[in-house]
């Protein structure tokens, strides 16, 4: 299966949304600024004349503004003496206004821009940094080893079950009842610790891919949020808006709560659902696990500020999700040392052999091993 | 060796003696020499695998960020350690079994004629033994590997022939059950 989820185009959208909310907050600056300076209204009494300007990129209008402004009421020059005279009508009183905060707002919209994507994409980047390929390609590895170990391994592999009445002796014993005959049950362990490995595997990428989804998720509901905010600015109008989407936000559950770590001596019963599990989560969040996630916003700090609080809690549940996975590395661990339990110690009985590696039995001819037609048995 | 002493093969004469001796030394000759060798390269095949996973496994835990890859990766670790342990006193046990039976069919001519006959009769198989390729040391390089992924047709068919159907499972289980 290929990756579903691809960082450098998340990373595409990313530049996307904060060129768009660099965009939007530029306009909402310019707006501002000509509403605060007093350049969207004509002085009263004054004949000033609409300058247009163009703003914005995605969806640009035009805004009419006026820089100049009458001197306060009282001020202004008395226009009767040279219009009797047929003079040129003076200088009404108008005065420049200081447009300085036009260009200021560009810089400032890419100051946002810059401390706002550099703020994400701390949070950000630690969870691009592994492909779901890669934890399937391991799982891949794993199931080929199982389905090897089990197929090519008989319970009686040697043949010599039937022959440990034959020989008699504490070493024939402890060959025959503490190494061949446990060798079964072992071999059924070690594919349970297989079949758990790819549980563990299945779980760290469905925790990975969902992350990942969901990052996806929240970054184009925020573009959708985004780009209705610019729609809504070529319409005159500065409402909020609204969209939702899918994210991990809470909780870890659905198909990475459906991972089933097998039980030892019950292996076997987990690795059909491996394949679902695998190829389930790669693609989406799906509705049993996601949430919804809303951003309302009517400005770019706005957008900015909810989608980081979405995606602190994306990175929190997916740190949730990897405690979850050590929560189960160790509960493997556990059950193995259970396993290991009478391993060491002396001579070895069926109750007192370790179940997970095999005793090195101690072969030699002798007292400790013979033949029941030696006689000695007689 | 033929040339035993009195005494010993007084003593060595008490281990078993006849035909059924011989039969029976010869199982632990073949089994030394077959079926132990053929598990032993089957496990060291196994830690050879688990070794990559391992290796595979941390490079994915370095990036992760979180202690949980790390103990994943470690389960790998320690499931690689079982199996090449096991691949090694499989190994071993088979060199001693062949001992065994060696020591064994020297102790009665009947014996020794018995396994003869037998070793003739199955020389094909006894010729078939693996030969031992020794599982990484711990420590050792991961190798460069290719094909690895196993796209999902695939798997549901080795799964499959495995006698093991795929499942879309009902809900949150945890129990193994």
């Amino acid at each position: 299966m290929r990756d579903t989820f691809c960082a450098t185009q998340l990373r595409h959208d990313l530049d996307e949304l904060y060129d768009l909310l660099a965009e939007l907050l530029e306009i909402d600056i310019v707006l501002d600024g000509l509403e605060a300076h007093g350049c969207l209204t004509p002085s009263p009494g004054f004949v000033q004349g609409a300058r247009p300007m163009t703003v914005g990129r995605t969806e640009p209008f035009e805004v009419h503004y006026y820089d100049t402004t009458g001197q306060p009421l009282g001020s202004a020059p008395d226009a009767y003496p040279t219009q009797r005279l047929g003079l040129p009508a003076p200088h009404p009183g108008l005065g420049p206004i200081d447009m300085g905060f036009l260009s200021e707002a560009g810089v400032e919209a890419q100051a946002f821009r810059e401390a706002a994507r550099s703020t994400l994409d701390q949070l950000v980047d630690p969870l691009l940094t592994v492909r779901s390929s890669e934890l399937r390609s391991v799982a891949g590895l794993l199931v080929e080893l199982y389905l090897t170990l089990d197929v090519s391994f008989q319970d009686d592999f040697a043949g010599l079950r039937n022959e440990g009445a034959d020989w008699e002796g504490d070493a024939a014993d402890a060959f025959f009842d503490g190494f061949y005959e446990p060798l079964v049950q072992i071999r059924a362990n070690h594919l349970w610790a297989i079949d758990y490995l790819t549980s563990l595997t299945a779980h760290l990428k469905a925790v990975n891919d969902l992350g990942q989804q969901s990052l996806t998720n929240l970054v184009g509901c925020a573009i959708e949020v985004t780009r209705d905010q610019l729609h809504q600015r070529h319409q005159s109008n500065r409402g909020p808006s609204a969209a939702s989407t899918l994210a991990l936000l809470t909780a870890v559950t659905g198909v990475v709560g459906a991972v089933i770590f097998p039980v030892a001596g019950a292996a076997a019963a987990t690795l059909g659902t491996i394949s679902y599990v695998l190829g389930y989560a790669a693609s989406q969040v799906p509705a049993d696990v996601g949430e919804a996630a809303t951003i309302t916003a009517g400005s770019a700090r706005e957008v900015h500020t909810r989608l980081l609080q979405h995606v602190h809690a994306v990175v929190g549940t997916v740190h949730h999700g990897y405690d979850e996975s050590h929560d189960h590395a160790r509960s493997m661990r556990e059950t193995i040392a259970s396993l290991e339990v009478g391993a060491g110690t002396g001579a070895a009985s069926p109750s007192r052999v370790g179940l997970w590696l095999p005793r090195q039995p101690d072969l030699a001819p002798g007292p400790g091993f013979f033949h029941e037609t030696s006689g000695r048995g007689l | 060796m033929t040339t035993t002493t009195t005494s010993q093969r007084h003593h060595d004469r008490d281990l078993g003696s006849g035909t059924r001796f011989g039969a029976d030394v010869y199982e632990l000759h073949e089994a030394g020499h077959v079926a132990f060798p053929d598990l032993a390269e089957l496990y060291s095949h196994a830690a050879t695998e688990l070794h990559h996973v391992h290796g595979l496994l941390s490079g994915i835990a370095s990036r992760l960020g979180r202690s949980g890859g790390w103990a994943v990766a470690a389960q790998a670790e320690q499931a690689y350690d079982a199996a090449r342990v096991t691949a090694h006193r499989l190994h071993r046990t088979g060199e001693a079994l062949v001992e065994l039976a060696d020591d064994f069919r020297r102790t009665d001519e009947g014996a020794g004629d018995a396994f003869r006959r037998l070793a003739r009769e199955h020389r094909h198989l006894l010729a078939s033994a693996a030969r031992w390729s020794p599982p990484p040391a711990p420590g050792d390089p991961i190798g460069c590997r290719s094909g690895d992924i196993l796209d999902d047709a695939t798997m549901d068919e080795r799964l499959a022939e495995a006698g093991i159907a795929p499942v879309v499972p009902g809900g949150p289980r945890q129990d193994g059950g």
